[in-house]
């Protein structure tokens, strides 16, 4: 039930953050997802864009930082960490539309019967350190292009160079031009030979590790800074766990953390994207729990689990 | 047009106090009888400073010293605490007579906002709204670099301006449409104006089917200029830039004519917001007038024309293939 409602979700706010615009929706520039702003007629955007951009962003000269564009900029910054704050790690697994597309790459891997690519627990550990670089050349080269002169062509750095939703996600419009490699001079030429290159790695990528960009997101650094302050729970309880593995097994992070987890009753870490996939796969009654405030959403037990995974082996023949 | 007769000049510091004295010029020597030499000296002196002493003074058209256009020059901006936008306009002569022969006050400039912002539809897009056929003025003022005026802008809107200005038998309109980021967060809504453009003058307008979105004007574009005119005499484009004449262009019988400025790699090579200015002049006599209407082009880079897909499209393949390639000879595991 959980997997088909987050399937749901998944596929209805696809339609809406790719399409929406279309038809008069317009969930803002503040959105903690990857709804890439280069989607003409779309949503709703990235909040990536806006917080490296010159009007709402890291690019605002002092002047007017000092002016009400400062209060403007203060005002989209809220406006995301309390979309942080509300939903968390939801936004990654059942809102981000380039989450999506990761998602259907691996539903297309696995009809093709194509096991998963493993990466060692070094490689993983290696991998974490680059969302945060990735962070801070987000953060860092809008800040010396307003404060230190840097050429404005540099402007945009993680949208315009690493970001693979900017090939990718314009092509369900039918758009190919952001595949092209921009002649205008040595900066756009250098960004766009980067982004179609970094495009079509993470396109592979994608395909055969499940939710592989999802362990470079910068966002998803951004959105566990606020876990603490936000009202999704997702707690375990040590006692009653038997050690069994499935939830490390099903996740599609690879997170070991749940699994591992002896002492603490906070079990949600950095790469988690909220699937709910390992309290689904868990066969204790109550050991993993989802909670928003004081409410129950969701609750690990022997039946569910039973059920479904009877239902999966009788779909399965 | 004439200089403006009521400006009387005082000596710094001296003043009505200036007397002369009347014992220097002997009346009764100067017009005493002097020798056909004199004379004719005299006379070719008067000769040769008539033209000097007949346009001193006088109205301007006389010698030949109006301009002979005018454009306007957009010059820089200054944002607002509340985040309006205040954009400064230069009004410019040609590099024949000085830039404050004309009063300001014989300059009229007119504007006019094509669309709101505020969009319902898209946070990026614009709202359309029917041009308003009223027109708001703004005051010419004097500053150390001659002329100027400024419109301000409480939100994200698309100005067109308008300076009307005549001189003797010329008559002057320079005009120009560019978009103006107001960031005000609760901007007042545009108002139709109650000034009227003068009826009867030559128009110079973007093609019908140039779309107000298009407003980001770019080099390797063409655009299409649509010349309305009651006359049918002979008319004559120019493209300026820096004043420098850069091309001339013919005006169709049905009064249309294209251009499509070049790029231009100085322009390339800086940020996406740097533009250029490229003035199109189209001039014309009829009725014993001299018409000179200019528009300015605010030419950013071409976003789109260095765009090259194929060479994308074959790097995104050659880089699929290649790590494509990598991950199945590097993969350790079983396949299915």
């Amino acid at each position: 039930m959980v997997t088909n409602l987050r399937l749901l979700t998944q596929h209805v706010m696809f339609l809406v953050l790719t399409y929406g615009g279309r038809f008069g929706i317009s969930l803002g520039s503040s959105l903690p997802c990857f709804s890439c702003p280069y989607v003409l007629g779309n949503g709703g955007t990235c909040y990536l864009m806006a917080l490296q951009g010159n009007w709402w962003g890291l690019q605002m000269t002092w002047a007017n930082l000092m002016s009400v564009m400062g209060l403007q900029l203060l005002t989209h910054l809220g406006v995301f960490i309390l979309l942080v704050i509300i939903l968390n790690k939801y936004w990654c697994g059942w809102i981000c539309p380039f989450g999506t597309l990761q998602d259907w790459l691996t539903y297309l891997r696995r009809w093709w019967g194509i096991r998963e690519a493993q990466f060692s627990w070094l490689t993983k550990d290696r991998l974490k350190v680059i969302k945060w670089i990735l962070l801070a050349y987000t953060l860092l080269i809008p800040l010396l292009i307003a404060h230190a002169g840097w050429h404005y062509d540099l402007h945009l750095p993680f949208c315009r160079s690493i970001c693979p939703a900017k090939p990718l996600m314009p092509l369900f419009i039918g758009q190919t031009r952001h595949l092209a490699l921009d002649s205008t001079n040595t900066v756009t030429l250098v960004f766009s030979i980067l982004s179609v290159s970094i495009a079509a790695g993470m396109l592979v990528g994608m395909f055969f590790k499940e939710r592989f960009f999802c362990l470079f997101c910068p966002l998803l650094v951004l959105i566990h800074i606020f876990r603490n302050v936000s009202p999704v729970r997702f707690e375990k309880n040590v006692a009653g766990c038997t050690g069994c593995g499935n939830c490390h097994r099903m996740c599609p992070m690879d997170i070991r953390d749940v699994h591992e987890q002896k002492t603490d009753k906070d079990v949600i870490s950095e790469d988690c994207l909220l699937c709910m996939t390992c309290a689904e796969a868990c066969p204790e009654d109550e050991v993993l729990t989802i909670k928003f405030f004081k409410w129950r959403l969701f609750s690990s037990s022997r039946k569910y689990m039973t059920r479904r995974f009877t239902k999966k082996k009788v779909s399965h023949g | 047009m004439r200089r403006s007769s009521k400006q009387t000049c005082k000596l710094p510091g001296i003043g009505n106090r200036l007397v002369f004295k009347r014992s220097l010029i002997p009346i009764n020597e100067f017009f005493k009888p002097r020798s056909s030499f004199d004379v004719s000296i005299i006379w070719i002196v008067f000769i040769l400073l008539w033209p000097a002493m007949a346009t001193s003074g006088s109205d301007l058209e006389v010698g030949g010293l109006c301009p002979q256009y005018v454009w306007i020059d957009c010059a820089q901006q200054s944002r607002h605490k509340n985040g309006a936008l205040t954009q400064y306009y230069h009004i410019s002569h040609n590099a024949d007579i000085r830039p404050d022969c004309l009063d300001a006050r014989d300059y009229k400039v007119l504007y006019r906002f094509r669309i709101r912002s505020k969009p319902k539809k898209h946070p990026y897009g614009f709202d359309l709204v029917t041009p308003k056929e009223g027109y708001y003025s703004s005051p010419v003022l004097c500053g150390k670099d001659g002329l100027y005026f400024t419109i301000k802008s409480e939100g994200n809107n698309i100005v067109e301006v308008f300076v009307v200005a005549s001189c003797g038998r010329k008559q002057f309109l320079a005009h120009v449409i560019h978009p103006i980021f107001g960031k005000a967060p609760h901007e007042k809504p545009v108002q139709k104006g109650a000034a009227q453009l003068p009826q009867g003058l030559p128009r110079l307008r973007l093609g019908p089917k140039f779309s107000v979105r298009s407003m980001y004007m770019q080099t390797g574009r063409a655009y299409r200029f649509e010349y309305m005119s009651k006359y049918t005499t002979a008319k004559s484009v120019s493209i300026l830039e820096n004043q420098q004449h850069m091309a001339s262009l013919t005006v169709s019988d049905d009064g249309t004519f294209a251009y499509t400025p070049p790029h231009d790699p100085k322009l390339d090579r800086s940020g996406p917001y740097d533009y250029k200015q490229t003035v199109v002049l189209v001039e014309e006599t009829g009725a014993k007038r001299e018409y000179a209407t200019t528009h300015t082009l605010l030419l950013h880079r071409s976003y789109l024309s260095h765009n090259r897909l194929n060479p994308g499209l074959i790097l995104f393949g050659a880089v699929f293939l290649a790590v494509s390639l990598i991950v199945v000879f590097n993969r350790k595991y079983r396949w299915i």
